[in-house]
């Protein structure tokens, strides 16, 4: 096992113990705290995979943006924490989500199994920023423009909806 | 030398627990940290299978996906912030109707 594996393990581990914590713990801002940790786990395996850029824009975006967005809505609504953390699954929806969860991994394993032996390339993913902006803005020019309009839209609705008086449809 | 059998799985464990968190969140923002989670697990496939192939497909999906996921956060808090001023509580058990 070489340090890039061992790498891989402890990036892999700890991103899985924050994304439960996230789930399971009692205080929401706690869980918040477990999602930077989760977060920036997921930013450092993009750079052990080769890309610094996405990396980068993870960490930006991810843990900066979204983390700050996230800890003003816990604020925001923090007037009464409901007396159980997680709703109480019915024995069958517990064992429909193990089965379901089962075989995602069982079919990962079969894949393995039948076509294994796929390894990452050692030299990672061949990507600087501006190679990136080629393919963004000459392949994929119309997606990148939907999505400036979705952002723009989701920002001015989201204001839209918190300034909206109760009551007022219009 | 890492395996992309090794990153899909890990990036599966992630979507399992996100899904679990959206499936038992009594409170909204716990929910919206765990679509949080599904998010990233897709975009760590994307990364993986960028790695594999090569092609830089894979981060533009990613970075789409990093976009989308933004979006979809502000207007989530958005909803979460309308319904605890409508309804004074973010227990998604409490909440019964949509209308706003």
């Amino acid at each position: 096992m070489d340090l890039t594996q061992i790498t891989f393990y402890a990036i892999a581990i700890l991103a899985s113990v924050s994304a439960l914590g996230v789930v399971a713990s009692k205080d929401i801002v706690r869980a918040a705290s477990f999602l930077i940790v989760a977060l920036s786990m997921i930013a450092a395996l993009f750079a052990l995979l080769g890309s610094l850029f996405l990396s980068m824009v993870q960490l930006m975006i991810y843990g900066g943006a979204v983390i700050v967005v996230i800890l003003f809505g816990v604020m925001l609504t923090r007037r009464e924490e409901p007396k159980s953390r997680i709703r109480q699954l019915t024995r069958s929806e517990n064992l429909a989500y193990l089965g379901f969860s089962v075989l995602l991994v069982l079919t990962l394993a079969f894949l393995e199994y039948r076509i294994g032996g796929l390894y990452l390339r050692p030299e990672g993913i061949p990507a600087d920023s501006q190679a990136i902006g080629i393919v963004m803005y000459s392949q994929y020019r119309g997606v990148v423009i939907a999505l400036a309009g979705l952002v723009a839209t989701a920002g001015v609705g989201s204001i839209y909806l918190v300034k909206r008086k109760r009551g007022d449809s219009s | 030398m890492i395996s992309l059998f090794q990153v899909v799985l890990f990036s599966t464990v992630l979507f399992a627990i996100g899904l679990y968190g959206v499936l038992t969140s009594r409170n909204a923002v716990r929910m919206l940290m765990s679509i949080e989670i599904l998010l990233n697990s897709a975009n760590v496939n994307f990364a993986a299978y960028a790695a594999y192939t090569g092609l830089l497909q894979g981060i533009v999906a990613a970075i789409i996906g990093i976009a989308v996921a933004a979006a979809e956060s502000s207007i989530g808090i958005a909803v979460i912030l309308l319904l605890d001023k409508n309804f004074r509580t973010v227990d998604l058990d409490k909440i019964k109707e949509l209308k706003g």
